[in-house]
């Protein structure tokens, strides 16, 4: 019996229009100027997507709405995964979730949060949607990813020596041998010995630091074999944007071509939590740049530390794919 | 079909020392101030302090849990930990073995276990586990003040489940119940024609009226929310196992007005009625 394949069908992202220069942010952050400079040429961040003024729904809805517009009866959208890096989003009074599947009117779905693989959870969602739906049975059914937070705090928005956090939200319908993009493969490995993620001291940053290039491209070889591919076979890399040594160790251990990576957002809107592979997937889409047939392999890292790699194929969707 | 092998409990474990530093309680007001509340660090002084770390120390030293190797891992909760950076699924997921899928299951009250048990049932149909483990976490130190949490005098509270091919009750179904929809009739539909044989296993806030007549009730602890039906499990799935030929775990979200529902096979439950599909998500409606 042929495995059913995960496909994604719809991917939409959004981002708030206020773009921050790093530098405005170093007196929050307690950056120096110096520090402010090493964030610039040694990580390659500039601006961020950052707006104070703007409530957690009001990032994370645009992108969901649009992709449920995509479904032709919104009504076989049976569970609204909302996936982020930061555990807690809302007040102990408030499911985040519940409050996103009403939002979109979706209200005989299941919606629940999924966490604690930090900024690698997107995927992750993905995985378990794609589980939920194989073992519902229901070829007409689907699932609706959803992230995006707000850098709503000064502790969850400077990744020490690798990130300035910007804002971003995405959504992701997920079925069971549909029309879209085929998952052809996802690995994640986890150390657990990092679990105390932005809480680290000093030697276990030092420590995972070290293990991140060699653990990261295990993880992506493993998901390209996975996909019974080679590096040679793949269109492009997208990752979240985070340009630090360790990412860069492993893409040079693995001797990927720097042209085999999208890279460019990095400079303009900063690591988004776990929206960004999906906003990089949008801008390439969006500018023409994604083949159909074309195999990609998206990257997401989670502080705690959880690395994930899946490869996808692309398939040029209908606007409002039927099955 | 999967099997609940292994199980551990815990309740109201000793209080803790309050330990939120200034930066911790800068980001608790930062996330709450748009929501309208204020951040009372009384509640935190006052509260047990018990993180879910501690609380899976503990589930995870019970004898029949100890040296177990899960391939995933599902932490599930309604209530947040008092640490939103620790990760508490990739942590016990090193003292397992290093080498389990893992990830927490939120933003869903009392339901988040119930989806936790869909999902693992999942990866058990797919062949992608063998055995996996679900840790239900309760703390009540909360930064802002919740009625039920805090008028319901909750205590900290956890369980964990090992589910493989093992011995055991087996996961025969789990449903949802919407609000205006009748639970007693979904139950009946559950447990088909050996209600006689049957325990359901009720949360404190089930309407009393819901269960079919006739069906022996375990009612739990008012002071356990999330945790409730399943601390009870963890307690005497033995016992029940040699009682009853299937138990049905019902607990009613009061968010949500949903009744979520799981059914247990025991070895002698034989009618797992038409149409039950053990780790999917329909609602028979």
């Amino acid at each position: 019996m042929p495995v059913s394949v995960a496909t994604l069908e719809r991917i939409e992202s959004f981002l708030p229009q206020r773009s921050v220069p790093i530098a405005d942010l170093a007196g929050t952050l307690g950056l120096t100027r110096a520090k402010v400079g090493v964030y610039r040429k040694i990580f390659g961040l500039d601006n961020i997507r950052f707006d104070p003024e703007m409530g957690l729904f009001d990032l994370v809805l645009p992108a969901a709405r649009a992709a449920v517009s995509s479904v032709d009866d919104p009504g076989r959208i049976r569970q609204v995964i909302f996936a982020h890096t930061i555990q807690q989003l809302t007040p102990a009074n408030i499911d985040a979730a519940q409050v996103i599947r009403d939002e979109l009117g979706l209200r005989r779905a299941d919606a629940f949060g999924l966490s604690q693989q930090n900024c690698a959870s997107g995927l992750a969602a993905i995985d378990v949607a794609a589980e939920l739906l194989r073992a519902g049975g229901d070829p007409d059914a689907r699932a609706l990813v959803v992230t995006g937070e707000r850098a709503s705090s000064p502790m969850v928005q400077l990744v020490p020596n690798t990130a300035i956090m910007g804002e971003a939200a995405a959504a992701c319908v997920v079925a069971i041998d549909g029309a879209g993009d085929s998952v052809d493969s996802y690995v994640l490995r986890t150390l657990g010995e990092f679990a105390a993620g932005l809480l680290l001291d000093d030697a276990g940053n030092k420590q995972f630091g070290k293990r991140y290039p060699q653990v990261l491209a295990e993880v992506m070889r493993s998901a390209l074999a996975a996909a019974g591919l080679a590096f040679d076979d793949l269109d492009l890399v997208i990752s979240q944007n985070v340009d630090t040594s360790g990412w860069r160790e492993a893409i040079k251990e693995l001797g990927v071509p720097k042209e085999k990576l999208f890279m460019d957002n990095v400079k303009h809107h900063g690591h988004c939590y776990a929206s960004d592979v999906f906003v990089n997937y949008t801008a390439l889409r969006d500018a023409g740049r994604l083949v159909d047939g074309g195999r990609y392999l998206l990257i997401s890292v989670g502080l705690g530390a959880s690395f994930a790699a899946m490869v996808i194929t692309h398939h040029r969707s209908p606007p409002h794919p039927a099955r | 079909m999967v099997s609940i092998t292994a199980a551990s409990a815990v309740v109201a474990p000793p209080t803790r020392r309050f330990d939120h530093g200034p930066d911790l309680l800068t980001w608790h007001r930062d996330m709450a101030a748009p929501f309208g509340l204020t951040v009372d660090e009384d509640l935190l002084r006052a509260g047990r302090n018990v993180s879910h770390r501690e609380l899976l120390d503990e589930l995870i030293e019970a004898q029949d849990v100890r040296g177990a190797s899960p391939d995933l891992i599902i932490v599930a909760h309604a209530l947040p930990d008092m640490h939103p950076l620790f990760v508490g699924a990739s942590y016990v997921n090193k003292l397992l073995g290093g080498k389990a899928l893992s990830f927490a299951i939120i933003e869903q009250g009392l339901a988040a276990p119930f989806t936790a048990l869909r999902i693992a049932a999942a990866f058990h149909a797919s062949g992608r586990s063998s055995l996996s483990m679900i840790a239900v976490l309760e703390q009540t130190t909360l930064p802002t003040r919740l009625p039920l949490v805090h008028d319901n005098e909750l205590v900290d509270s956890g369980a964990v489940l090992l589910l493989g091919h093992g011995q055991g009750m087996r996961v025969a179904g789990v449903r949802t119940v919407m609000p205006g929809e009748s639970v007693r009739d979904r139950i009946v539909a559950l447990v088909g024609g050996q209600p006689g044989q049957t325990l359901v296993v009720a949360g404190s806030r089930v309407d009393a009226d819901a269960i079919p007549d006739g069906l022996p009730v375990r009612w739990c602890d008012p002071a356990t929310y999330c945790t409730s039906v399943w601390v009870e499990l963890a307690e005497h799935r033995d016992t029940w196992r040699a009682e009853y030929s299937a138990v049905v775990l019902c607990d009613s979200e009061p968010r949500s007005g949903r009744t979520h529902l799981a059914l247990l096979a025991g070895s002698t439950f034989s009618a797992v009625p038409e149409g039950v599909r053990y780790a999917g998500f329909r609602r028979d409606s």
